[in-house]
């Protein structure tokens, strides 16, 4: 599966409408996972010969025109009698279209359905937002604490550095068990005096 | 009234920490049975139950932390006390020379060093990999050291930690300083219990300790 961004950063300019049909540009999967970027326009694969309507869901093969970063998600339109929609995938990216239309005059249904989902997966989204904005107010209180403690870190690590390169030449723990299992594995019972501190 | 004791054998008998502090006495422990588990012989029971013990709460997913003491107890530990550390060296070193160097280990190490430092370090890189090895232990077996905080800014944090500390050893007498701190600290970790081999640990009140005979 490609990925929309890449895609639209490689795509042509948009098409005129008349080339539009007969243009030989890109099948795209229309994709979910790419936050904040949809496909402004496309075209169901059976506007270009193949299959049928039906293919007008979310991961069906389209001819995209292009993509634009968009603001909201909760959009969409449609140019149903010439088989065109713009579907507007928003920030959490996944779209699902539950039923397929069978034909273009249940399109206005099936529209209005998912408008509704739509909207219920916004509202459910600001209610999210509210609260990410109340938990940013929680930790903008201790921002200044925790500036000055990675600046206290930082200034930490430039002062222990310089040794550290100097000291740990050595140093390898990354080894060191093995070479402790080998050498330190006891043969017989420990002393006496360590039993007891044991 | 003492603290809450829970054998590691009754562990599934209560309800299951989220956080667990770890004394020295315990990873000591531990470390012990990871370096002579082929041969058990050697292991005692309590050598068994810390290794059981330590594999329930890490397949419970039981968070496993310890502090600067922790570690630093457990490094001395590896370093000087176990068989073939640096007292045991200076022991050693003294039968060769035919002298006596100090009535105790300490001193016996404490001499060797300042009589014939050359010889001491000589020593000394024979076991130098124990410091390494602790270290990675520590990380292998997912014990996370979560005290002291990183910063001269949150010096009342630590300063609260020792009032504690100093609060709970002057309470009880079956208490080391050193306990004390890890109890203090365990608290200001929000750990729910201790897990450790010091039964001492058992006479301070309100708190929840986890161990074994």
């Amino acid at each position: 599966m490609r990925d929309l961004m890449t895609e639209y950063n490689m795509a042509p300019e948009p098409f005129e409408t008349s080339q539009r049909l007969k243009s030989k540009s890109r099948i795209y999967k229309l994709l979910g996972g790419n936050p904040g970027y949809v496909c402004e326009s496309y075209l169901p694969t059976a506007s270009l010969g193949v299959p049928s309507e039906t293919e007008i869901c979310y991961g069906a093969d389209i001819k995209a025109e292009k993509f634009k970063k968009v603001s909201q998600w909760n959009e969409l339109y449609g140019d149903l009698d010439n088989r065109t929609a713009f579907v507007v995938i928003g920030t959490t990216g996944t779209v699902t279209f539950d039923e397929a239309p069978s034909s273009p005059s249940a399109y206005p249904r099936f529209v209005s359905g998912y408008i509704n989902q739509l909207q219920k997966r916004n509202q459910s989204l600001e209610s999210r937002v509210g609260t990410l904005e109340s938990q940013l107010a929680e930790v903008q209180k201790f921002l200044p604490t925790i500036k000055k403690l990675v600046y206290e870190h930082e200034s930490a690590l430039c002062r222990v550095s310089a040794v550290k390169t100097e000291l740990g030449r050595k140093y390898d723990p990354v080894e060191a068990w093995k070479i402790a299992e080998e050498r330190d594995a006891l043969s017989s019972p420990p002393p006496e005096d360590y039993s007891e501190l044991m | 009234m003492a603290a809450t004791g829970i054998l590691f054998a009754d562990y599934a008998k209560h309800p299951k920490p989220t956080r667990l502090y770890l004394d020295s006495s315990f990873v000591t422990t531990l470390l012990f049975y990871e370096l002579n588990k082929t041969n058990p012989a050697i292991l005692k029971p309590k050598h068994h139950d810390s290794f059981a013990f330590y594999q329930t709460l890490l397949s419970d997913g039981v968070d496993l932390a310890g502090s600067i003491l922790t570690y630093t107890e457990v490094l001395h530990h590896y370093c000087f006390y176990y068989p073939g550390g640096m007292y045991e060296l200076a022991k050693k070193y003294f039968v060769t020379t035919g002298t006596i160097g100090g009535s105790t280990a300490h001193d016996k190490y404490k001499t060797f060093l300042k009589k014939d430092p050359v010889a001491c370090d000589a020593a000394w890189q024979t076991i130098a990999y124990r410091v390494a090895a602790t270290e990675q232990f520590f990380s292998n077996h997912k014990i996370v050291l979560r005290s002291p905080l990183p910063s001269p800014f949150l010096t009342n944090v630590t300063k609260d930690v020792l009032n504690y500390a100093s609060i709970l050893k002057d309470a009880f007498v079956a208490l080391e300083a050193s306990d004390c701190v890890h109890l203090s600290l365990a608290h200001y970790l929000d750990s729910d219990a201790v897990a450790t081999l010091d039964l001492g640990f058992l006479t301070a009140d309100s708190f929840k300790v986890y161990y074994t005979n």
